[in-house]
């Protein structure tokens, strides 16, 4: 008993290396197969001829079509962060609040609204393509698409790619406006502060850098968002229920990019932050 | 006018404007806001009627004990990575902004913790955790009763005398409602972890800790509690809702599968706004009265 208990404790170690292992190799073969197929994309690109009428349309079914999402949910999010962050900075004293604008506003503008609307893109847009050239895949339109000498990576994934890459840009900078609209008109709402209170502080606290941190995030956001979405979908097997696991599977891979790649920026960022706004202070933007 | 353009490209440009300005004018149009408003009519009280069904259905015998805890393991042990890596990353992440937030505004990092700690309890262990189980557990049950109910095996369950919603609402309802409250704590827990290890070089546990204690306590746990039951019911409610309705072979079932994220995740929202707002005028109002 007691030797087998100590075979175990000793095993333990392994094993749990080994757990770890055989579930890391998968992840590993399928970020690389990722960055292989983002390269394959990048290079297709430039590939004449140029789809540009499905790429108009597929602008106008990931931006316009995504609007009124990304606007609800922008309006009550903005609100929510003032409303918590009017809570944080009242722990601080009275005083405090006269910077709730700045804190709020810079807050959204660096972390919340790419977060937000990248999450809410890949849940509307994302999933959508998924489950598009996931129907495409296994109804084996794709193959099709191929047998007539088109190139499926040129006809039907570039213009998605491009098309979500711009749009999640563009649709961050509506996020951002009508987020820190919900801040402003939550806190004069709900608080009583003053809007124009709300705004003064805006000009001291939320630098252009924060904005060129957001945008960039954004775009990054975009990049990933959309090689996961496509891979997914063109990765896909087994009727209609393969189309609800890629699905999924494009959700949560998604997911943990945005996450991980926001962690990796905040990081950077707060490693060269004092560098960089010194630098844009000295520029006086 | 665009039947005389030559130039390739410029006709495909002047074709595609000119339907998208026939989407818009059809959009703008008041039969289009009155599809819109019924669409919105329609869906809300198809949630609300599958809700008020499945508590009605809840309390009815037999009692598939089974179902629930094999969709409570999907619901809380399939999705215990997801929700610890996101919740992790994004603890560090708050960590790190607030310490760059307070240094520039209060010149003094040594609060950082307890800011910290009230935006865990209050928005990210409930709202987080339940916009990732929107997006993981909610995407599964949608895609899992939309491709049943693309091939038939609703209406063979319907011609067995076995309730659709009894059978396959009330175990996920159950098991994704438990679930997700005791994801919240993990989630919470994952957070002020992975916090941690991020203000490591200028805490240490026993600091952090201190400092965490001093701002957050028993009220905000229940506050967390109460939060992640009133918004639990939305996931499995939404996506049950929306793999009923499913309909046309495998393109149904992926469309299903994204209205119904992003239709749970703006519900959650709006939820989480009006039980925040309600929750601090409430605590306004205890604070004068008393």
């Amino acid at each position: 008993m007691i030797k087998r208990l100590f075979n175990y404790l000793w095993q333990l170690p392994f094993m749990v290396t080994g757990h770890l292992f055989t579930w890391l190799g998968p992840v590993i073969s399928e970020i690389g197969s990722m960055s292989l197929f983002f390269w394959q994309v990048i290079k297709s690109i430039f590939h004449r001829p140029f789809e540009v009428r499905e790429f108009i349309i597929q602008l106008y079914q990931v931006g316009v079509r995504s609007i009124p999402v990304v606007l609800l949910a922008g309006l009550f999010v903005g609100a929510i962060v003032s409303i918590q962050f009017h809570y944080a900075l009242s722990q601080f004293g009275a005083g405090a609040l006269q910077y709730l604008g700045g804190v709020t506003t810079s807050g959204l503008l660096r972390e919340v609204a790419p977060v937000l609307v990248s999450v809410m893109i890949a849940a509307r847009v994302g999933a959508y393509i998924t489950a598009e050239l996931a129907t495409m895949k296994v109804t084996e339109q794709v193959d099709a698409v191929r047998c007539l000498g088109a190139d499926p990576l040129r006809f039907l994934v570039v213009p998605r790619f491009l098309a979500v890459t711009i749009m999640i840009f563009i649709l961050t900078i509506l996020g951002l406006i009508i987020a820190t609209a919900g801040g402003a008109l939550s806190a004069y709402l709900l608080t009583g502060m003053g809007i124009s209170k709300y705004f003064a502080s805006i000009r001291s606290l939320a630098a252009a850098w924060a904005l060129f941190n957001g945008m960039f995030k954004s775009l990054l956001f975009g990049v990933l968002l959309s090689t996961v979405s496509c891979y997914k979908g063109l990765n896909t097997d087994g009727g209609s229920e393969g189309v609800g696991r890629a699905v999924n599977s494009c959700l949560v891979t998604s997911a943990i990019a945005i996450f991980l790649a926001d962690y990796i920026i905040a990081r950077l960022a707060s490693l060269t932050f004092e560098v960089a706004e010194s630098f844009l202070f000295f520029m006086e933007i | 006018m665009t039947q005389r353009v030559k130039n390739p490209t410029l006709r495909v440009i002047l074709v595609t404007l000119d339907q998208v300005f026939y989407i818009a004018r059809m959009g703008i149009s008041v039969r289009g806001i009155g599809r819109v408003i019924l669409g919105f009519l329609d869906t809300l009280g198809g949630i609300v009627t599958l809700l008020v069904q499945t508590l009605l259905n809840l309390l009815r015998p037999p009692y598939r004990f089974r179902l629930m805890i094999a969709q409570a393991e999907v619901a809380g042990w399939k999705s215990l990575p997801l929700i610890g890596i996101t919740l992790g990353f994004l603890g560090m992440i708050v960590i790190l902004e607030l310490h760059f937030q307070l240094s520039r505004l209060l010149h003094n990092t040594s609060l950082v913790p307890g800011v910290a700690g009230l935006l865990f309890f209050r928005e990210f262990g409930p709202t987080v955790v339940a916009a990732m189980m929107a997006a993981k557990v909610g995407a599964g049950f949608t895609a899992e009763i939309g491709s049943m109910n693309t091939t038939d095996q609703i209406d063979a369950l319907k011609l067995m005398g076995v309730s659709p919603v009894h059978y396959l609402a009330v175990p996920r309802f159950v098991g994704c409602m438990s679930m997700q409250v005791c994801m919240s704590i993990i989630g919470l827990f994952c957070c002020i972890a992975a916090g941690y290890l991020a203000s490591l070089p200028e805490f240490n546990l026993q600091s952090y800790i201190s400092i965490m204690n001093s701002y957050v306590g028993w009220p905000d746990f229940i506050n967390l509690i109460l939060k992640a039951v009133g918004l639990g019911w939305v996931v499995p409610i939404v996506s049950c809702h929306y793999g009923f309705r499913c309909r046309g072979g495998a393109r149904g079932v992926g469309d299903a599968t994204t209205r119904a994220v992003v239709t749970a995740i703006l519900i959650i929202i709006v939820i989480d706004f009006t039980i925040t707002a309600i929750a601090d005028k409430l605590v306004v109002a205890a604070m004068s009265f008393l």
